[in-house]
């Protein structure tokens, strides 16, 4: 076990370092001059080489990427060429809202879509069966931010249940934090439940059609023993990287919801940087962003081995 | 391309040779359900709307007319105004067109960009697979939108720019999506076999593997077309997509989102849009699935247990050594369009005490069924008639409660794949201490030190370790040992054995037969040994049952028919058996194939193939008479030895 | 021609390197040919014998360049294979075909079996059109089979059918050597000894030398004229098949052929009566 997780780590590392090495590319990859993009036409001449200087690319870009890839490793990401402030301070804010929203959105898709997925997966091809999978279907497309403007009109504005907009933190009122962010949490799960659900169904079907569990029907095993003990667990095998890979697309949808619901996240953040060609910043959240990626793989990976004795190295 | 067969196995995993399809599935069927009707028209008409927007739209998209802003829906505006006074359903069809043309722009690039490359690096592998899989790695770490976030930061906003980014994002999706396709097709048997044949290495690739991967490829492609108007809209949403002049959903719904309070209608027309198109491209690759691919597993509805009221409630009279009496099985199916056939007709068989009875046959003879129909775990759709006595139950009469806690205890079953007979994510151990706790309510303690014992008395080594491995960590004789020390354990009085060497090595098997004959006369269990091997039924079995095409043809004492057997069928078998022995010419065959279930002849199921076939034989349904169906079976002195 | 046996294979030596670990770069290897050396003459029925991980199939495989051995020679009519390098000249896929164990995957399911045919002759004969398709007919004669068979798919055929339809795919490049990887294992009884005897009369007609590869001893008693029987990666026997089969040497060959069943009973019936008329 212990040997699987350091290969995990390991493997990590590598890819964190690939995805730096694409967040330091962008600036370089534009075919406009970076400085020209943040500053405007109508800057002058002095302003831009000022601003070159300080985003160093008036050095070979040799000494650009050993210079960026130490200052990254002391902490230090730049500084945002927009707000002239430290970008790890900005993100610093920014990250824990998204977190949260995040992970409560990832919990409730998982919970949510591996309820409903098993439940089909037993009865396929009954009515209950087809009437959730005619849900799932329009869940998949229906756009999340639409579903969040609905919702919000229906229980923030209308029924004033919930506030409409902005983000209290948690050290300030635990109680309006967590009210804050029911829905937006729930709006971005929708999708990654949908998806989840439909794969859980399968994996399901495909489970209960196995030779184990006609070999455990046929010692008579208990119908309930039968579902909750064997078809569960491998059941979930398959679906584990599948979480995965929804966590990443809840995190895609992330930016919208964060901007209906007026939520200081990274999501926002990012958007900011790409239309003020802040380059400093965008780096710096695609780094963030794609750290948080990889330690959630790695928890799946991590996962997976637990549940999957026949992947565990030798 | 034609799809028009599929192959068939019924649902207890016997092959069933391949027969012309089921119309309920073929291409032209799926396309005359209404659901699909309605929405491929519902895709047509969306296209249609794209391209002739501009003559539909009643007003030009970017009319501004500010003294009927933010109005909701009336006469002069079938879906109200925006901010800026511009007609909501004009901007809403222009919207149409940029939606269907981003899509396919995009997705069209991403085909171009993603799937030669994914091909190639698939079926080659080697160096350039591993640098193309680590650059896209990067892209696997960075969620799709944010990766398009940084395209655009690069290339800056508009149409053209957000086309490229999503197709970036999905071009290398579908990169992995070809590489995985061609990796799992690269392994098969007719890729080995076309490279021996010569075939030079661009025919493979295009010629051989790309036929077979282009199915998927389409209906991914497809799902991608409503992936990437959300994806497209998202961007316009956040106000990085395309360029302010373009009508278009994702922006549409930003405004609306700005005078949600004053006009709320504003949210609906947009939303409704999006929602409406994703979910037609989504449909339509289903449907593309369904009719590229061939059936899916079908999931037929589960009908209410399928059976038929039992002729008689009444127990046939027997003496006290017999244990299980199967009384006229007959078992059938039907296909999706409603045709029905049987794969077991009228089969009867009594277990005595302690002895071991081979069931023999060929594929589609009906033997397994016969053996799952007798420990009841025939699929709901079965449709089923006959009784299965076990002491004074009937199995197939009662209730499943009630079966289920006779299946482990009074009768078990062992099955041909050892390892897969165990849940791999859970130990052996945890496996065969159930039917001691459900049945005989031992505690964990007292069922794991059993179960120890019995692992040991089968014959595994070091059993007080290996009870704690999991299943792939046992090799199938050992498996296979652990499955019958299981089936034994509660002592019952029916084993029912399905081909339980054939998986196994022949030194293997010879030691797996011995040690079922040890136990089972211990316990003094019937045991119903299923096989196609006439070897095993010499070497193991006090009498035999002889099935052909759903049917008992002979039974007997194996001492008897292995020598001289009445049926024409028992003898061709006997003679086309491979022996240990020396060859002697030709080897003796049956002419033919052992027909399908819905081509079984009304008269003798043999008599295509048999050597003495008359007209009376085909004429009409013989009968099982003295432990023979065969009218001949008297003048016919079948003898092995001349 | 040259004198001396069809095909020589001497010290052959194959390892794996262990399925995909996690670890890039580091496998675990798995030598599952120590060192094996045997020849087959023209025409000859060769037999290579043993239980699954023997390393039979291997062996097959690196005789039809499908898998590189790490050590040994195999030399073909007075060649050397090895020293191919990565290219397998035509005139060796000419030479040399193979029969593999199930039939339904060793068939392009998209392809009809007149495309699987002429696309092998295309690429041995530049043959085309009219003249590939009486080529091909006249290869399904020559495995029993008539030619409407030709215009159907993979799907459509019992497995008998489509092990006959592999056969004429491997004969249409005339070989001389012919690798038979179970050929017989996943079919019923009744339609082995078909194609068994299918084999044997193609043998004799073409002259042709066959690698049978197979588990079941009593099928290749019947089928071939020298055996050789491999354990975990060694042939620990080999001679003319009666010879093997009635006086064998090894312990392996040995517990071998006392494993396989006879047809012989060998219990007795518990009861004499038969069961109960219904």
């Amino acid at each position: 076990m212990l040997q699987l997780i350091a290969l995990r780590v390991a493997m990590s590392v590598v890819s964190l370092f690939l995805a730096a090495a694409f967040a330091f590319s962008l600036v370089h990859l534009s075919p406009t001059d970076p400085v020209v993009l943040a500053l405007g036409d109508g800057a002058t001449a002095q302003q831009k080489l000022a601003l070159a200087r300080e985003l160093g690319l008036d050095q070979p870009i040799l000494m650009q990427l050993w210079n960026w890839g130490t200052r990254l490793l002391g902490g230090d990401l730049g500084q945002s060429i927009f707000a002239h402030k430290p970008v790890l301070d900005m993100i610093g804010e920014a990250m824990p809202v998204t977190v949260f929203l995040l992970a409560g959105a990832s919990v409730l898709a998982v919970v949510i879509g591996v309820l409903i997925g098993s439940f089909a997966g037993l009865r396929p091809g009954s009515w209950a069966d087809r009437l959730l999978n005619t849900g799932v279907s329009v869940a998949l497309a229906t756009p999340s931010f639409w579903l969040a403007l609905l919702l919000g009109f229906l229980f923030a504005v209308k029924l004033r249940l919930v506030p409409v907009a902005g983000y209290t933190p948690f050290v300030d009122d635990p109680v309006a934090w967590a009210v804050g962010l029911i829905l937006p949490c729930f709006a971005l799960s929708v999708h990654g439940a949908a998806v989840i659900s439909r794969h859980m169904r399968g994996a399901v079907i495909d489970v209960m059609d196995s030779a184990y569990i006609t070999a455990a029907r046929a010692r008579g095993t208990p119908a309930r023993l039968i579902a909750r003990r064997y078809m569960l667990k491998n059941a979930l095998v398959p679906i584990v990287p599948v979480i995965g890979i929804q966590v990443a697309v809840l995190l895609a949808i992330s930016p919208v919801i964060e901007k209906v619901f007026v939520l200081p996240g990274l999501g926002t953040l990012m958007v900011n940087a790409v239309v003020t060609s802040d380059f400093p910043l965008l780096q710096g959240a695609i780094l963030v962003i794609a750290t948080i990626l990889i330690v959630v793989n790695f928890f799946v990976d991590v996962a997976l081995g637990v549940l999957d004795p026949r992947i565990r190295p030798q | 391309m034609s799809l028009a067969t599929d192959r068939v196995e019924n649902d207890v995993g016997e092959p069933v040779a391949a027969r012309p399809s089921d119309s309920a599935h073929s291409f032209a069927a799926i396309l005359r359900r209404p659901l699909t009707i309605v929405c491929l028209a519902g895709t047509v008409l969306l296209l249609a709307v794209g391209l002739f927007a501009p003559l539909l739209a009643p007003y030009d998209p970017n009319d501004a007319n500010v003294l009927h802003r933010l109005q909701g829906p009336s006469a002069l505006y079938w879906l109200g105004t925006d901010a800026l006074g511009r007609d909501t359903l004009s901007r809403l069809l222009y919207g149409t067109t940029t939606a269907v043309e981003t899509s396919f722009e995009a997705v069209g690039l991403a085909i171009l960009l993603g799937v030669p490359i994914g091909l190639v690096i698939g079926y080659f592998g080697g160096w350039w697979d591993r640098v193309v899989m680590r650059i896209t790695d990067i892209a696997q770490s960075i969620p799709s939108l944010i990766f398009a976030f940084a395209v655009i930061a690069i290339l800056g906003r508009g149409t053209g720019q957000t086309a490229i980014a999503v197709a970036i994002v999905f071009g290398i999706i579908l990169l992995r999506i070809a590489r995985g396709l061609v990796l799992r097709e690269r392994e098969l048997l007719y890729v080995d076999a076309a490279r021996v044949g010569g075939l030079s290495t661009p025919h493979i690739l295009f010629r051989e593997i790309l036929p077979n991967v282009v199915g998927p490829l389409i209906v991914e492609s497809a799902l991608m077309l409503g992936s990437a108007i959300m994806l497209v809209t998202m961007l316009s949403f956040l106000g990085l997509g395309l360029d302010a002049e373009t009508p278009d959903w994702g922006s549409m719904l930003d405004d609306a989102r700005k005078y949600q309070m004053v006009n709320p209608f504003m949210t609906l027309p947009p939303g409704l849009a999006i929602m409406f198109a994703v979910l037609l491209f989504n449909f339509s690759g289903d449907t593309l699935r369904d009719a590229l691919m061939g059936r899916r597993r079908a999931v037929r509805r589960q009908p209410r247990e399928a059976r038929t009221a039992a002729a008689s409630t009444v127990k046939p009279a027997v003496d006290d050594n017999t244990v299980l009496i199967a009384d006229h099985l007959t078992v059938g199916y039907a296909t999706d369009s409603g045709r029905l056939f049987d794969v077991l007709s009228d089969v009867s068989i009594h277990l005595r005490r302690g002895e071991t009875v081979g069931l023999v046959g060929e594929s589609g003879s009906g033997k397994s069924t016969t053996g799952m129909a007798m420990i009841g775990l025939l699929p709901p759709v079965a449709r089923r008639s006959g009784q299965v006595w076990l002491g004074d139950c009937d199995l197939m009469a009662a209730p499943t409660e009630v079966v289920a806690r006779k299946r482990g205890s009074d009768i078990a079953m062992v099955f041909q794949d050892p390892v897969g007979a165990f849940s791999p994510v859970h130990t052996i151990g945890q496996q065969i201490i159930e039917p001691l706790q459900t049945h005989r309510g031992l505690s964990r303690e007292e069922a794991t030190r059993r179960a120890v014992e019995l692992l040991d008395m089968v014959g595994i080594p070091d059993a007080a370790k290996r009870i704690n491995d999991y299943p792939h960590q046992f090799s199938g004789g050992m498996a296979q040992r652990a499955t019958i020390a299981m089936a034994l354990s509660c002592e019952p009085k029916v084993l029912i054995a399905d081909e339980p060497t054939s998986a196994l090595d022949v030194t293997v098997q010879a030691q797996v037969l011995k040690l079922i004959e040890r136990l089972s006369s211990d316990t003094d269990t019937a045991v119903l040994l299923i096989t196609h091997d006439l070897g095993v039924v010499a070497e193991a079995c006090d009498r035999v049952v002889v099935m052909y095409a759903g049917e008992i043809v002979e039974e007997g004492r194996v001492a008897d028919i292995l020598r001289r057997p009445r049926h024409p069928y028992t003898q061709a078998l006997l003679k086309a058996t491979p022996r240990n022995e020396a060859p002697s010419g030709r080897l003796p065959t049956i002419p033919g194939a052992v027909p399908p279930p819905w081509e079984w002849p009304s008269g003798c199921r043999f008599a295509p193939r048999c050597g003495f076939a008359t007209e009376r034989c085909r004429a009409a349904k013989i009968h099982l008479v003295d432990g023979v169906r065969c009218i001949r079976a008297d003048e016919l002195q079948l003898a092995l030895e001349p | 021609m040259t004198a001396g046996p069809l095909l020589q294979v001497r010290d052959l030596a194959i390892t794996y390197r262990g399925g995909r670990g996690i670890i890039p770069g580091r496998r675990r290897s798995f030598e599952a040919v120590k060192g094996v050396s045997f020849d087959i003459a023209a025409g000859q029925g060769f037999a290579l014998v043993g239980e699954s991980g023997s390393g039979k199939t291997t062996i097959g495989r690196a005789i039809l360049r499908l898998l590189m051995p790490s050590r040994g020679s195999i030399v073909f009519d007075g060649q050397d294979i090895m020293a191919f390098g990565r290219r397998t000249p035509l005139s060796y896929r000419r030479d040399v075909q193979v029969v593999f164990q199930d039939p339904r995957s060793s068939l392009n399911p998209r392809r009809t079996v007149r495309d699987t045919l002429t696309q092998v002759l295309k690429r041995h004969f530049g043959m085309a059109g009219a003249e590939a398709t009486r080529q091909a007919t006249e290869l399904l004669a020559q495995v029993g089979l008539p030619s409407y068979h030709l215009n159907r798919y993979p799907g459509e055929l019992s497995g008998g059918q489509q092990q006959r339809v592999a056969i004429a795919r491997a004969l249409a490049p005339k070989p001389r050597l012919l690798v038979c990887d179970e050929p017989v294992s996943a079919l019923d009884v009744s339609t082995q000894s078909q194609i068994l005897n299918l084999l044997a009369d193609l043998r004799r007609d073409l002259n042709l030398a066959c690698l049978f590869i197979s588990h079941d001893l009593a099928v290749v008693r019947q089928v071939a004229d020298v055996v050789a029987v491999m354990n975990r990666g060694t042939i620990v026997e080999s001679g003319p098949t009666e010879t093997l089969y009635t006086r064998p040497q090894a312990d392996y060959t040995k517990i071998l052929l006392a494993s396989v069943p006879s047809l012989a009973p060998r219990r007795r019936a518990k009861d004499e009566i038969p069961g109960v008329q219904p």
